[in-house]
């Protein structure tokens, strides 16, 4: 049976070592953290990789205010543009877009039904954020906000 | 080293999560089949077993049925409302993830003998210690409650910074590791090991109703923290596992309920508020103290 003493200071190391350990985790970063760069003199230009055919369209949206993108609500995107899709790599620019943040959200709408196809909650065309990491990946407007002037975005196709 | 820090979503690790749970329930079924054969080898096939272990996955059952219900939820609303208050800003990368694993194994530990040392906590988890059998199964056999407590000892992770997802993780690193703990097929592991890490042999002690195993080597993955804060018992005599106070029940009922009847009816029984509220607080067998006999003559 431990004693108070070893009771006591088994808390209080327990205690440090829970907070040191929680300290030293948020000092391990893969890199600094994204400054708001997000002036784009010749506009933005997203580059689109990974697309699987070339049938239907590429919708795309670009979001300049954070509750917008959360919501996904297409009639406050700062600009909307289908283009026809091409297997592999695309390139969809905005010339006119050039003070950010701008998050762009994307999807290959292979019917031109102008909208994502679903199956229960699993996508069954592509989609594709900007700054997403992977297919799973449902970055924060501040994650998602693009920093350079031509962005690279993967197309994801869960099925 | 640039993949432990590369980061990771959020999503990716719930989707890592589901799979590894999902997938080593798999494996420990095909382990249970490997541990009956031991049985039978051993002679030691019965039909108190047989009730047993199915026994253990009808706690399982009711279980997740309660904590879908209610417990999940509490669960999931109390780690994303601390998650705004989070001190630190920890990005989600392999090295971070490691970390977290290793604090929620520490929270654990406390949980786990919080779990033992108080009555109201020991209600459901001497669900998990009624078992007079010691094999994979066992470590699915829950009592009521067991998603309620673990919820406090992991909730400073998150207030600190690690996001939920992540501590849910390293919550179910833990558990699995745990699980694979309740076998006796594997006898000692080499001296390094026994020494730093959480063993089938610990653990077989963990659930032991000798006097000199009891409330001892509370650890998930780690040993360390038993040995550092003197709870830690080397795996010496025969273990006897079960209750010190035996349900002899295979009926699921009795197994999942007997903790909660129990307290209850210690409390009911026990006069006085004061010392009511010493059952309800107090370790297992918890009396109050008798004043020491009067020194006056009787008249």
């Amino acid at each position: 049976m431990p004693t108070n003493t070893q009771r006591f200071f088994g808390v209080l190391a327990s205690i440090g070592i829970t907070i040191g350990g929680a300290w030293l985790a948020s000092t391990l970063h893969s890199q600094a953290t994204h400054s708001a760069l997000t002036s784009f003199p010749n506009g933005l230009s997203a580059d689109f990789k990974n697309i699987r055919n070339s049938i239907g369209n590429i919708v795309v949206l670009v979001f300049s205010e954070r509750n917008a993108y959360q919501a996904y609500d297409a009639t406050k995107a700062v600009a909307y543009r289908e283009v026809a899709a091409k297997a592999g790599e695309l390139n969809v620019s905005f010339p006119d877009l050039k003070k950010g943040p701008y998050a762009i959200v994307a999807f290959h709408d292979e019917d031109k039904n102008q909208d994502l196809n679903m199956n229960g909650e699993w996508p069954t065309e592509g989609y594709a954020t900007s700054g997403a990491i992977d297919a799973f990946d449902i970055p924060t407007f501040a994650k998602a906000s693009v920093t350079q002037e031509t962005t690279t975005i993967i197309m994801h196709y869960a099925d | 080293m640039e993949w432990a820090l590369t980061p990771l979503s959020a999503g990716y690790l719930q989707w890592l999560e589901t799979f590894i749970n999902d997938w080593f329930f798999v494996f420990a079924l095909a382990f249970l089949v490997f541990e009956f054969v031991r049985y039978a080898i051993y002679k030691k096939l019965s039909w108190t077993l047989l009730g047993d272990t199915l026994t253990n996955y009808i706690t399982l059952g009711f279980f997740i049925g309660l904590t879908i219900l209610f417990l999940g939820a509490f669960y999931v609303v109390s780690f994303y409302y601390a998650f705004q208050f989070a001190v630190f800003d920890i990005e989600i990368n392999w090295l971070t993830v490691l970390i977290c694993i290793i604090l929620a194994d520490l929270a654990y530990y406390w949980e786990h003998r919080f779990m033992h040392r108080v009555n109201m906590a020991w209600a459901t988890h001497t669900v998990h210690h009624s078992s007079p059998f010691f094999n994979i199964s066992v470590a699915y056999r829950f009592g009521p409650m067991d998603s309620f407590w673990p919820v406090f000892f992991h909730l400073p992770l998150v207030l600190l910074g690690f996001n939920p997802i992540v501590v849910l993780f390293a919550e179910v690193i833990v558990q699995v590791y745990q699980t694979i703990l309740h076998t006796e097929s594997i006898k000692k592991l080499p001296r390094p090991i026994e020494w730093i890490m959480n063993t089938p042999s610990h653990h077989r002690v963990h659930h032991g109703s000798n006097p000199k195993y009891l409330d001892k080597n509370y650890g998930g993955i780690l040993i360390i923290w038993d040995r550092m804060f003197g709870t830690f018992e080397e795996e010496q005599e025969q273990v006897v596992y079960g209750l010190v106070k035996p349900i002899e029940s295979v009926n699921p009922f009795v197994a999942f309920f007997h903790g909660f009847y129990r307290v209850g009816r210690d409390v009911l029984r026990m006069p006085g508020i004061k010392n009511k509220i010493g059952v309800l607080f107090g370790p297992p067998g918890w009396k109050p103290k008798v004043d020491p006999p009067s020194t006056h003559p009787a008249e």
